[in-house]
């Protein structure tokens, strides 16, 4: 209903009050729950908006101005994200050392999508820094870059150098785009209600055993693998498509992840938009690979134990950014002693399965908050396990199999239509059965059925929404 | 508007390898009036297409048929309590008949006691309801959905009181997932698409084993039992009740529930009915935690419900109903059954004689 309405009167506004009334209806949509958060949104949205300015007039405090832009958004997520758990590192160290000291009273509720309008607002104060962009004078087209309501709460993580100039620009109704829109959505939510949400409940029936087979917990960790991307690809789909029906081209953020053929190569296809600000903003400041071995591995576990802290405020988010690091780090040092089989297509599918395998060992970090119960689970011996845990494990991979299967075809028509785009210089004719409006128009009523038929008796929110 | 782009944006490159697509502006416009006129068509259809679904005559002629002086009426809660079994061998043949369905709460029950238990040909004696916490009063939970249409099946075309209920207490979030339940009828075939999903999936592990309709997963519940979960005490926490504290505002939510409807169709009929408040899973040492304000809201029903002279008896506490005996956080395991059946009638056993 909110969507269907802010639609209808955002294209009938005269063009000049459709950025205000965006921004407007940004803010309804974040403050509806919770409207003390907006004071957040507000203090980021100003404070960067103010360094910006501030860079742009007095240059010679450009890197003062920086540095307050970065500090304001970094102190509010220090408060409001890490606070909590710095506190409650410290009373269990003091406990360590014999020293008792109660837990804080008050403890601090987590806004939804504070590290997406963080990154983004330091984003904005970099780019202006470091001469990439322009400062903004119209405070209403930086509060609509950080206020955008379908990227606001789970990214993607957009960037100055892209969205800014399209909110300045004109923008027309496309009916293209909208289509392309509505498809998009209808795909995302088809990804959320059908395959997310129902895989969910293999995942969190697993998880809650103490001490799960180790088949049962693999296929547990197979079905957390399939929610999380579904679930969040879903959500960056509706966000992608919802932006291209206000006439805006949103990032893409994920490119068939578990097709990678090595960790960096995941990377460049899982949250890219994190990924690649983790790259800009991160990795190549630190120096990137320019240097020795022992250096650029360096940046490269800072990079990635920041990106598993950017995750959540939580010991085992660390030490799955520090396993991906690791898995990088190897995989560099690998690669320069056999160059060679790295370049064998025909080890291709081999190297797709091993890091699928890969992955999923890094999702049970990613699953499990509590290390100790980490622990139990590396402990798990395959021979330990009954006849009916094999048996269990094989159906429940099998009914999460079966929920993948619109993923796997998406990923062949995805195929098809590089390919085709790369014979055609980049573009689709809309010749080819796949390419059709028709075909497209009815895959998207045949998805809807789908999520009229199939989707999950209840559903979550978003697992990206906690971060 | 010019940026200063210095060096090329990683978001650039990204974008430069992106495809793009050749649509002409009026076959997209086209194509989007068509996908959004498929998306609507069953609203245009509404009245052909929608039909409440039928009422399901099956309880009614099973208890006109079995003429029980007893009727059990709730949810799983006391499908995995009470065995039919166990109570025709201590009270006889066709005494009892215990109507229940999974997921069903206060609006279900309601609908049960007044179109099939008091519209029988022979009146029961005595009518047990079964319930948890609040959930007399919370007279949407579970009512949307998959839920919404075991109500119907047991609903006629007007329900007056029903509607007026559920008009009192819906936000607009379940209004919309109503209306949307309306405008897709298609939703209503959602339990066969999930049979043929469960049986696909059986055949991978059992093939020709497992027959279709069957609950596949119920061959592993020994893997999922109890003993075998983790954080039992935070999952109780979290399972103690909702946390919206105007919902044990006993006080304010009776008029908004059908409470008041089940007294009166009771007392219009002339069955005596007992409102039987189940047990949580206990601690291992003692009852369940209560809340003030859960304690406060079952001694206003409490006080209610005897003004009203309906019966009613409370198993929390039960010295019986110990931690080994449940399966989960509401259920009871399966071979004791018969026992909390005994037990039942040993702790009702007033209302038998």
């Amino acid at each position: 209903m909110f969507l269907v309405a802010v639609f209808a009167a955002h294209w009938l506004l005269p063009r000049a009050a459709r950025n205000l009334f965006l921004v407007i209806a940004s803010y309804f949509f974040y403050g509806y729950i919770h409207p003390w958060f907006l004071y957040l949104l507000w203090f980021v949205t100003l404070a960067v908006y103010g360094c910006g300015i501030g860079m742009d007039t007095l240059p010679r405090y450009r890197r003062a101005f920086m540095l307050l832009g970065i500090g304001a958004c970094l102190g509010m997520l220090g408060v409001f994200k890490y606070a909590n758990f710095f506190a409650d590192n410290v009373v269990a160290a003091l406990h360590g050392l014999g020293m008792e000291i109660s837990q804080p009273l008050i403890r601090i509720a987590l806004p939804v999508g504070i590290s997406f309008f963080a990154f983004q607002g330091m984003s904005y104060v970099i780019d202006v820094y470091r001469g990439d962009i322009r400062a903004r004078r119209s405070l209403i087209d930086v509060a609509l870059f950080k206020a955008f309501f379908p990227q606001l709460v789970a990214g993607p993580i957009e960037r100055a150098t892209h969205f800014l100039p399209q909110i300045e620009q004109r923008r027309d109704f496309k009916p293209e785009l909208a289509l392309e829109g509505v498809l998009l959505m209808i795909w995302g939510f088809f990804k959320k209600l059908v395959i997310a949400d129902n895989v969910s409940i293999v995942a969190n029936k697993i998880f809650a055993l103490s001490h799960p087979a180790f088949p049962l917990l693999w296929a547990g960790v197979f079905a957390f693998c399939i929610q999380i991307f579904a679930d969040f690809s879903g959500y960056t789909d509706i966000a992608r498509g919802t932006a291209k029906l206000f006439g805006f081209n949103l990032i893409e953020n994920f490119r068939h992840p578990y097709l990678a053929s090595s960790p960096v190569d995941f990377w460049r296809r899982w949250h890219i938009s994190l990924s690649t600000w983790l790259r800009d903003y991160v990795y190549i400041p630190l120096g990137g690979n320019r240097g020795s071995r022992l250096f650029s591995a360096r940046n490269v576990m800072i990079t990635f134990l920041l990106s598993g802290l950017w995750h959540g405020a939580s010991w085992n988010y660390v030490l799955w950014g520090g396993y991906w690091g690791a898995l990088i780090v190897v995989y560099n040092n690998l690669n320069r002693f056999t160059p060679a089989w790295g370049r064998t297509r025909g080890l291709l599918p081999l190297k797709i399965l091993l890091m699928f395998a890969l992955t999923n060992i890094g999702w049970l970090m990613f699953r499990e908050t509590d290390l100790q119960q980490l622990l139990t689970y590396f402990s798990l011996s395959p021979f330990a396990a009954s006849p009916l845990d094999w048996e269990a494990a094989g159906y429940f991979s099998a009914l999460v199999a079966i929920y993948s299967i619109p993923l796997m075809l998406h990923m062949f028509m995805d195929r098809e239509r590089a390919a085709a785009a790369a014979d055609a210089g980049g573009v689709i004719s809309g010749r080819g059965l796949i390419h059709t409006l028709a075909f497209r128009t009815a895959t998207a009523t045949a998805l809807f059925g789908g999520i009229l038929l199939l989707r999950a008796a209840s559903s979550a929110d978003f697992i990206y929404f906690q971060f | 508007m010019a940026d200063v782009d210095k060096r090329p944006s990683v978001i650039d490159e990204e974008e430069a390898r992106a495809e793009r697509l050749a649509i002409r502006p009026l076959s997209a416009a086209a194509a989007l009036g068509v996908l959004l006129c498929i998306l609507a068509l069953p609203a245009f259809y509404r009245p052909t297409l929608y039909g409440k679904l039928p009422f399901d005559r099956q309880l009614l002629g099973e208890i006109n048929r079995k003429k029980p002086d007893y009727v059990f009426i709730g949810n799983s809660m006391l499908g995995t309590r009470i065995d039919e079994k166990t109570l025709e061998a201590r009270l006889g043949v066709n005494c009892c008949d215990v109507i229940w369905t999974g997921g069903a709460e206060s609006a279900w029950e309601h609908q049960v006691l007044k179109n099939v238990v008091a519209a029988a040909e022979h009146r029961p004696k005595v009518v047990f309801v079964f319930f948890r916490d609040v959930y007399l009063t919370r007279v949407t939970y579970r009512t949307n959905g998959a839920y919404w249409w075991k109500i119907e099946r047991m609903s006629h075309e007007s329900e007056p009181e029903l509607m007026q209920a559920m008009r009192a207490s819906r936000t607009w979030q379940d209004n919309l997932e109503y209306d949307f339940g309306l405008l897709y009828p298609l939703q209503k075939r959602r339990e066969v698409a999930d049979y043929g999903l469960e049986w696909l999936a059986g055949q991978a592990v059992a093939p020709g084993r497992v027959p279709y309709g069957a609950p596949v997963a119920g061959r592993y519940s020994d893997l999922f039992s109890l003993d075998k979960l983790k954080g039992v005490e935070a999952a109780d926490d979290a399972a103690s009740g909702p946390d919206d504290s105007a919902l044990y505002d006993f006080a304010a939510r009776l008029p908004q529930s059908l409470l008041p409807s089940m007294v009166k169709v009771a007392k219009d009929a002339g069955i005596k009915l007992v409102f039987v408040r189940v047990q949580r899973r206990p601690l291992p040492d003692g009852p369940p935690p209560q809340s003030a304000q859960l304690r406060r809201y079952i001694d206003a029903l409490q006080r209610y419900l005897a003004r009203e002279g309906v019966g009613y008896y409370d198993f929390t506490g039960d010295p019986e109903l110990t931690l080994d005996r449940y399966l989960d956080g509401d259920h009871i395991r399966a071979d004791w059954k018969p026992q909390s059946t005994d037990l039942f009638l040993r702790r009702l056993e007033s209302q038998f004689q």
